[in-house]
């Protein structure tokens, strides 16, 4: 039998900007969207002032993206974008991310939010129960990429997307993220770097570990 | 898990606002939607037992637990 063509793959991401935190999530997006690239995907980026969620609707609407990935802030039954505009709620209209495997980078969605959109379809939704912390170094907000600290959360966090965009399920994403997790923990356990700081890192790294989860279809594939 | 008693929240807040003061100056948080803090706003947080500062206590809270379990060893046994 002949093996089925590859049918072009979209891949819709917020970038909000805003505080620090958002200014790292929207930098750390930009290594998802080179291998997205790389995989030849179309990349359907609302940055800054379209992470609004007309935007979003009309262009989810106009696309049909496989792969839906909220960055911003968030709470037990919404994520938000540009200025904390609510994007998607759940009840008002988190049907609108039904037809698409999410990663909601961002606090506490899974909770409420996740739980809705996996009501309905057969798709798949990973994010975090409840807040989603990480550290940085203040030193470093004008070179988010350089910033080591940050880096202990951030590439364990992409690595759902990047998985996704590498053909994984999303059970199995979900999976590599959690590994790369706890990497993280045992490279700060073993490293020689007495940092009295490392403990707080593990602390926090766990949490996020324990936090993420991937609720509805886990071998739902982009 | 289960929930700490008022007594252990209020040990753990002592322990955690030590381990807390122990992060460079430099170092920043971010938690939840009120926006990235530093070092001495989240000890201010963890002294007022304010909502970021339950979610640090209970973040601790977990972490002590999953040391006294063995869960976190079980979790590094499986995901490594």
């Amino acid at each position: 039998m002949k093996p089925l063509p590859n049918i072009p793959k979209s891949v819709l991401i917020t970038r909000p900007q805003g505080d620090i935190s958002l200014k790292y999530l929207e930098v750390w997006s930009q290594n998802i969207i080179e291998v997205a690239r790389k995989k030849g995907a179309t990349v359907l980026n609302l940055f800054a002032k379209r992470a609004c969620r007309q935007e979003l609707e009309k262009m989810i609407k106009k696309n049909d993206p496989n792969l839906i990935i909220l960055n911003g802030h968030g709470d037990y039954n919404l994520v938000t974008g540009q200025n904390m505009e609510v994007l998607v709620m759940a009840g008002d209209n988190h049907e609108i991310l039904s037809g698409a495997i999410v990663y909601a980078i961002s606090c506490r969605s899974a909770k409420i939010l996740g739980k809705s959109v996996t009501n309905q379809g057969n798709r798949a939704y990973v994010g975090y129960l409840e807040d989603f912390i990480f550290y940085y170094d203040e030193t470093k907000v004008y070179h988010p990429l350089e910033d080591k600290k940050a880096k202990l959360f951030l590439e364990p966090s992409n690595q759902v997307a990047i998985s996704l965009l590498k053909g994984r399920s999303a059970g199995e994403a979900s999976v590599n993220s959690k590994q790369y997790f706890i990497r993280n923990i045992q490279k700060l356990i073993t490293s020689d770097n007495k940092s009295s700081e490392n403990l707080q890192f593990i602390s926090a790294l766990y949490w996020n570990f324990k936090n993420q989860i991937c609720l509805g279809n886990k071998e739902a594939i982009i | 898990m289960s929930e700490p008693t008022k007594e252990q929240f209020s040990e753990l807040q002592a322990l955690v606002k030590a381990r807390v003061s122990v992060l460079s100056p430099e170092t920043g948080i971010s938690v939840g939607s009120s926006g990235p803090i530093k070092r001495d706003e989240l000890i201010a947080h963890i002294e007022a037992g304010d909502e970021i500062g339950r979610q640090f206590v209970a973040m601790d809270w977990q972490f002590l637990q999953s040391l006294k379990t063995g869960e976190i060893y079980e979790a590094i046994a499986k995901y490594s």
